[in-house]
């Protein structure tokens, strides 16, 4: 692959190229930030334009939107509290908290640092150990991705503040809301109550927008309206001392190894990604305890394994010919349609071609850093403006966010009814950050389970004694289980001797 | 007996009993013979339980620590605003994003405490109709339109 490289960067450094990644970048990083929009729209936007490109520019031209959009998701998730993207749901736990107490630009500078880091590191990854990465993938089974998507949900514990088993409780909402639909094994409708509109299911970013920002702004709407947005303080992108990395350089670099690791295995993706680095980043913080408060940890581990998954999702598109996920699918048609068959072959015929891709996402990476900064700064403006103003827009928005999900008016009374819920469950302090994890991760669990439970025969115990990975990833499970309970009775233990 | 009938208790109980009508539907509905695993209803009922005992907990904690909620300050409002939200996602395919952002939009800055009627205006036609030219002539996304005419 190394060797290609001069060829590569011919390839790269034409205006044409150029430009392309630029303007690509810009256009995914503000597409990203439109609530709704989501990382494939964006790509399927922009595919019919990069059919009079040649194939190095095209592929990049899609490249730079995805990169883009899922860092461009963390902009409004910070500052409105309505992800993006679903990968960026995770970054509105401590990013909106931030923001709320006067520290947008910062958790922005956060979450942009965090994210160039993971992109680029994926992008290093994706040249050197794409084809070693890809025959890692293959290990993977429904047995071990049962196992790692189990682990995933421990962070549900995590999240929940107040009461765990209200936290609990949102969980298995999410979980049965993503089970409403086409059984994924039979197809046989259920819960569907012959309401053909929902045998497709209830749409993930529709519930997501409206537990998030539509019941935020019912909740404004039942206060003394404030004269002007609270975010008022924010002026642009502040980016963190040297200092301020002290502690936190493993959390950052764990959550890019989790972030690629999650990528290149097929039908996870970046939001999943996100929420087990979250989790595992609440578990390991020395600041564990103001996770979901607004602390910095919590937006690196969202960030970094996010921008993460782009780079490693590329791998079993390229290597393999499977794409992880919709947007992957989306490139795999882009590939096809220039003429570039992706599989085994593909790295040793294509060596120039692919070696010139993996360059240009890496500069695209670079370039998320002055970008993500010039836009956050454009940004201030537009959210300093009065809470009428700010909030009648997020309605705006999100209504035509939702809309251009599939084009379904069904999506949108979702979204109507998600925000009532949200409303309600939030005064009840019911978290809502364990019913997102529920509803992304619900789906793969349940399929992964009877999956393996086919395949052992009904053997549970098979899950552990016959799948070593599994098996690993079990007690890793319960030990994450395990230490906050450990924690609490030593807690109680220490009280009790304090008190005499 | 006054928490017993709080409105975290009502809200609980409404879960429980949704929940528990859920999962009796599950008991009587005709799916293919096809083992435990295979079943459509094998997860959900487990997930079911899962919140039927979980709500249930949540109650009995609430009921003993006499938790209550924050009060609303402005319940008419609120009341107006959901409805015109709910109505809005609603109708809005129906009869373009436009003529049903319009209306909501005179709606919703009215409640937030806007009270000139120039702002109000200005913004409702603007706000969206920037929308509708940017998706529908310049992106090539079309947004919702009209039965009247198709430019919004």
């Amino acid at each position: 692959m190394f060797s290609a490289l001069p060829d590569a960067f011919a390839i790269l450094f034409t205006f044409e190229a150029l430009v392309t990644l630029f303007l690509g970048t810009i256009l995914g990083i503000i597409l990203g930030a439109m609530p709704g929009i989501g990382s494939t729209v964006a790509v399927a936007m922009v595919l019919p334009f990069t059919l009079g490109m040649s194939q190095a520019p095209a592929v990049l031209l899609l490249l730079a939107v995805y990169a883009g959009s899922v860092y461009g998701g963390s902009i409004s998730a910070i500052l409105i509290n309505t992800p993006g993207t679903p990968q960026s749901a995770a970054t509105c736990f401590d990013g909106y908290p931030m923001a709320q107490r006067g520290e947008a630009g910062k958790a922005l500078g956060w979450a942009t640092v965090s994210s160039v880091v993971g992109g680029l590191v994926s992008a290093v990854v994706l040249l050197i150990a794409a084809p070693q990465l890809a025959s890692l993938a293959l290990n993977f089974g429904p047995i071990e991705t049962f196992a790692l998507i189990l682990l995933g949900m421990t962070c549900i514990v995590s999240v929940s503040s107040g009461s765990l088993a209200k936290g609990l409780l949102a969980g298995c909402i999410g979980i049965f809301l993503a089970s409403v639909g086409a059984d994924p094994i039979t197809g046989q409708p259920r819960f569907t109550f012959g309401n053909w509109q929902l045998i497709s299911g209830f749409n993930l970013l529709a519930v997501v927008i409206g537990i998030f920002a539509l019941s935020e702004v019912f909740i404004r709407a039942s206060k003394k309206a404030a004269t002007v947005s609270e975010l008022a303080e924010f002026k642009g992108v502040v980016l963190p001392r040297w200092s301020e990395w002290a502690g936190r350089k493993a959390g950052l670099a764990k959550s890019v190894l989790i972030g690629n690791v999650i990528g290149i295995l097929p039908g996870t993706g970046a939001a999943t990604a996100a929420f087990i680095s979250y989790a595992e980043g609440q578990r390991s913080s020395p600041r564990k305890d103001n996770f979901g408060k607004g602390e910095p940890d919590g937006i690196i581990a969202s960030e970094a394994a996010n921008n993460a998954v782009t780079g490693g999702a590329l791998v079993p598109t390229m290597a393999l010919g499977i794409p992880g996920d919709a947007i992957t699918a989306v490139m795999l048609a882009t590939l096809t349609l220039h003429g570039i068959t992706p599989g085994f072959r593909l790295m040793e015929d294509n060596q120039t071609l692919i070696a010139a891709i993996f360059a240009g996402f890496f500069i695209i990476n670079l370039l998320l850093l002055p970008l993500g900064m010039a836009l956050g700064r454009i940004a201030a403006p537009i959210l300093r403006m009065k809470e009428a103003y700010l909030m009648t827009g997020v309605v705006l928005l999100c209504a035509v966010g939702i809309y251009f999900v599939r084009g379904n008016p069904f999506d949108l009374m979702v979204m109507g009814f998600a925000g009532v819920l949200g409303f309600v469950l939030r005064r009840q302090n019911v978290p809502m950050a364990p019913l997102v994890i529920g509803m992304v991760l619900g789906p793969t669990l349940e399929l992964t389970l009877r999956q393996g439970l086919i395949l052992t025969r009904g053997d549970l115990s098979a899950f552990a004694t016959g799948h070593p990975i599994a098996g690993g990833l079990f007690v890793v499970t319960a030990l994450a289980l395990a230490f906050p309970i450990f924690r609490a009775v030593q807690s109680r233990r220490r009280r009790v001797a304090e008190n005499g | 007996m006054r928490i017993f009938l709080s409105e975290r208790v009502l809200v609980l109980l409404v879960f429980l009993l949704t929940a528990a009508a859920l999962f009796a539907s599950t008991i009587g509905a005709e799916y293919l013979a096809l083992g435990a695993v295979q079943s459509p209803v094998f997860f959900p009922r487990i997930i079911l339980s899962l919140i039927i005992a979980l709500t249930l907990t949540v109650i009995v904690q609430d009921v003993i620590e006499k938790r209550g909620v924050e009060p609303i300050e402005k319940w008419g409002a609120l009341i107006v605003f959901v409805i015109a939200a709910v109505i809005y996602a609603n109708i809005v395919t129906r009869l373009g994003f436009m003529l049903s952002s319009v209306p909501f939009s005179i709606i919703s800055l009215w409640l937030f405490g806007i009270r000139n009627p120039l702002i109000i205006v200005a913004y409702a036609i603007l706000v969206p109709g920037a929308l509708v030219i940017l998706f529908n002539h310049v992106l090539n996304l079309p947004l919702p339109t009209s039965p009247f005419t198709y430019l919004f």
